[in-house]
């Protein structure tokens, strides 16, 4: 998360009080942040800000029966991940339409769309820097889909929040030491899987 | 934070927590662990996977689509709508949510469309077919079929709703006794084939037979009478009886069903039509006229009108109109009243 959003800045715990200007200053700074963690895991783009949609209407929902027992940030996380994980449970019930080699429906877009329509990526002055990170974003995208659900939000919480391991520890309730391993294991994997190229290959 | 050894070898682990955390002592960690060869190559590589992470993650959604996003959200939530306008802007965002996502529900969509925007079409086509709607005519055309309600025709019962297709009046005329149907059949044509008198200009003639006379060319020709009539009193003349009468048997004919006001019409002419003035005689007529229509039963003497004759009894003729002049010979006629009887006179409305 960009922001600070602990103690007195808790949006949900300012709902109940009848102060919406924090859970609208949330909406307003965390937007991107929802639906980049669900475009990384491998959302298309529209599925991506559904899922953060949804986020977002959960927790407000939520706000009458909240009780700020832990960190916002990790609570508002903590649904998010949920919010995941129940789509990929809904996907695996479906029947399969598509070749096993093929990505999952509505997978492969997110991210890598993201990057073919970014005009930092396509538009820069030197075509071989331009080529190198769209490929490197492309194979990172696909990279970051092969994450468990757990190893993918510690991801999230520690490389792209970058957010203090003991704090990460705090929130999901998990030694410091898991952290740092599983950080670690998840770098490792996506730069394995960088390497290789093509991680499908 | 652990304090790292002095030795060169430390874990990838604590090197990426290092990168991670800010400030002078991971700094000052870190370049310890650079001296190291096998430390300093875990660094470069950390450092070049965090690099590459970075350069596509750190891109974000455009600024003009999170605008929208965000606005969406805080609609449905803290600056819900909770107007009508409101549900329906959230149920179509969701229509359009879901139509994007399913070819199937796109293609059902577009036939629904497709299915309400040809439905007005044929209705409008199949209306247009209908005889109501023939764009230009006469009053006269617009008459309707007769036969056009069940029969026979029986004035005591309330107006029977019109047929609503040829099919209806075909049966309905199967179902009348052919005598009579020729009989209606035989007056409507000669109503509507000859026309009616011209209508005097001066409609507002007070004369109760003048205004009956009127009401009846009105009814010809313009398929209505725009006078307000009121049934004739008890003791209103044989003559103005008898023409109210006929006025509501042309409507018979016309209309194809008889006027609830016609059955009283009918009773009160019995009471006068034994007299032998022109006025009584006229009362007779019109009773006569009832009966070929099927209107009343024949008298148990027979001396009513014979079957084989009912065709012939026309709404006018010579003898119809030499009545009418002598009923109103006594009385200073009208304007109405004259015209008339220079149409009764005028040899092309004789009857055939």
């Amino acid at each position: 998360m960009k922001g600070t959003w602990e103690g007195e800045r808790d949006p949900l715990a300012a709902l109940r009080r009848g102060e919406p200007a924090l859970f609208e200053a949330f909406v307003e700074r965390e937007a991107a942040t929802l639906i980049g963690f669900f475009a990384r895991l491998g959302a298309a783009r529209d599925e991506a800000e559904d899922l953060a949609q949804d986020v977002f209407l959960k927790l407000y929902r939520h706000a009458d029966t909240y009780e700020p027992r832990s960190a916002f940030t990790a609570f508002a996380l903590r649904v998010a991940r949920n919010a995941w994980i129940d789509r990929r449970r809904r996907r695996a019930a479906l029947p399969p339409t598509r070749s096993m080699h093929a990505p999952e429906s509505g997978e492969g877009e997110g991210l890598e769309a993201d990057l073919a329509a970014d005009p930092s990526v396509e538009g820069g002055a030197d075509p071989g820097r331009r080529s190198v990170l769209r490929d490197e974003g492309f194979a990172l995208a696909r990279a970051l889909r092969t994450l468990s659900p757990n190893h993918a939000l510690i991801f999230e919480l520690a490389v792209v929040q970058r957010r203090p391991y003991a704090e990460i520890a705090g929130e999901l309730g998990i030694p410091v030491g898991t952290v740092k391993s599983r950080v670690f294991n998840a770098l490792r994997r996506l730069r394995a899987l960088l390497e290789e190229g093509d991680p499908r290959s | 934070m652990k304090e790292l050894p002095e030795h060169t070898h430390t874990s990838g682990e604590d090197l990426l927590e290092l990168l991670f955390e800010p400030g002078p002592r991971s700094a000052q960690l870190l370049a310890r662990a650079r001296t190291c060869e096998r430390c300093a190559s875990e660094i470069v590589e950390l450092e070049r996977t965090l690099a590459a992470i970075d350069a596509a993650l750190d891109r974000e959604p455009a600024s003009t689509d999170l605008t929208v996003f965000r606005s969406r959200v805080l609609s449905m939530t803290t600056r819900e709508d909770l107007r009508l306008i409101g549900d329906v802007r959230i149920v179509l965002h969701y229509v359009t949510r879901e139509l994007k996502a399913s070819r199937a529900l796109r293609l059902a969509a577009a036939s629904l469309l497709l299915h309400l925007l040809v439905l007005p079409v044929l209705i409008w086509l199949v209306l247009r077919g209908g005889p109501d709607n023939s764009s230009s005519g006469t009053p006269r055309d617009h008459a309707p079929e007769l036969p056009l309600s069940g029969a026979p025709i029986d004035p005591r019962r309330e107006p029977a709703p019109a047929a609503k297709d040829k099919d209806d009046a075909k049966r309905a005329a199967a179902a009348l006794d052919p005598s009579v149907a020729t009989a209606l059949a035989a007056a409507r044509r000669a109503l509507l084939a000859a026309g009616a008198p011209s209508l005097d200009p001066d409609l507002g003639d007070p004369d109760p037979i003048s205004r009956l006379l009127a009401a009846r060319a009105e009814r010809i020709r313009l398929g209505a009478w725009m006078h307000l009539l009121r049934e004739p009193p008890p003791r209103a003349q044989a003559l103005e009886r008898a023409l109210w009468a006929e006025l509501l048997l042309d409507d018979c004919a016309l209309a194809g069903r008889a006027d609830p006001r016609l059955a009283r019409a009918l009773s009160a002419l019995e009471e006068v039509s034994r007299a032998a003035t022109p006025g009584a005689r006229l009362a007779q007529r019109a009773i006569d006229r009832a009966r070929a229509y099927g209107l009343l039963d024949a008298p148990a003497s027979g001396a009513g009108v014979q079957p084989t004759a009912r065709a012939a009894l026309q709404p006018f003729d010579p003898a119809w109109f030499d009545l009418l002049e002598a009923a109103t010979a006594g009385a200073q006629a009208t304007r109405t009243v004259e015209r008339w009887l220079e149409w009764g006179r005028g040899a092309r409305v004789r009857p055939r």
